[in-house]
């Protein structure tokens, strides 16, 4: 697949490198932005509002996103990643801006090209409440 | 803090590419091969059902909204071994998201836990009437 750029359909989102700390680049498709804006309220505001901040100051950042076979966890940079964090803010469905939904977190999940394709709210973990639900078992190591 | 005016910039994209919302709505997302549907533009949270299946819960309703399958590219794969016109079906046009689930629900090497399953079902329900062009299955990764 060709190096994500505006050029080909994508933007640039800044985010913080999980292997080292300092700012990288992550890139989200307009193709998504598009369902995204097609689905309005709350969605938009989520996108738009909630999302850099996971990426910028997440609590923590998942490798080994699948547990499939034929993901190489082990190669570098490559295997996919999962943000985690605590947003300041929700949206209700109407748009507004209203208290983060209790024992939740926010997760954002990258690919190997470094795109960002989705990004929601899970519950938290019992043991861990910065933490998303299961996630001594679905995510192969912790990076941050 | 929330920076808002940085954030206005991804909202000017979103905005300019704004339509009015119609739902049920489903998507597949090439970058991750995965597919999803939502029946509401209600604010939800996910939950893992297994590895392929996650299941969207409605904020304030608590309802089944939606859902996302991720791996579709393996499946359909994997299937069109066993199924040699699933390739065509798909390129045909909008596929019915739930006919997907209900191929990965049947996919497993051995049968689902009983929640499992029922979940499944509760599933494929709510996505009676979501469709998906799946063209970008076809391409290349």
């Amino acid at each position: 697949m060709a190096k994500p750029d505006k050029r080909n359909g994508y933007y640039n989102l800044e985010a913080v490198n999980p292997f080292d700390g300092k700012p990288w680049t992550l890139f989200i498709s307009r193709d998504r932005l598009g369902w995204i804006a097609k689905r309005g309220e709350p969605a938009v505001s989520e996108t738009a509002y909630i999302l850099k901040g996971i990426l910028l100051r997440p609590r923590a950042i998942f490798k080994g996103l699948r547990r499939d076979e034929d993901e190489d966890t082990e190669k570098g940079d490559n295997g996919w990643l999962a943000y985690c964090g605590l947003p300041e803010i929700a949206f209700d469905g109407k748009g507004q801006r209203r208290k983060p939904f209790v024992n939740q977190v926010y997760l954002a999940f990258v690919n190997e090209d470094r795109v960002v394709y989705n990004w929601r709210w899970e519950k938290c973990s019992s043991e861990n409440p910065i933490m998303p639900m299961g996630f001594k078992d679905r995510f192969k190591r912790q990076l941050l | 803090m929330i920076d808002f005016t940085e954030n206005e910039k991804l909202k000017e994209i979103l905005e300019a590419l704004r339509e009015e919302p119609t739902f049920p709505t489903a998507h597949y997302d090439r970058d991750g091969d995965c597919l999803e549907f939502l029946n509401s533009p209600e604010a939800y949270w996910g939950e893992r059902v297994d590895n392929l299946v996650t299941v969207y819960y409605g904020q304030e309703s608590s309802d089944m909204i939606g859902a996302c399958i991720k791996g579709v590219r393996k499946l359909v794969g994997s299937l069109s071994q066993k199924l040699p016109t699933l390739s065509i079906v798909i390129k045909d046009g909008p596929f019915h998201v739930g006919v997907l689930f209900g191929l990965a629900l049947s996919s497993g090497e051995k049968a689902p836990a009983e929640h499992v399953r029922l979940t499944y079902r509760k599933i494929i329900e709510a996505a009676a009437n979501a469709q998906a062009n799946l063209d970008d299955l076809l391409l290349q990764p």
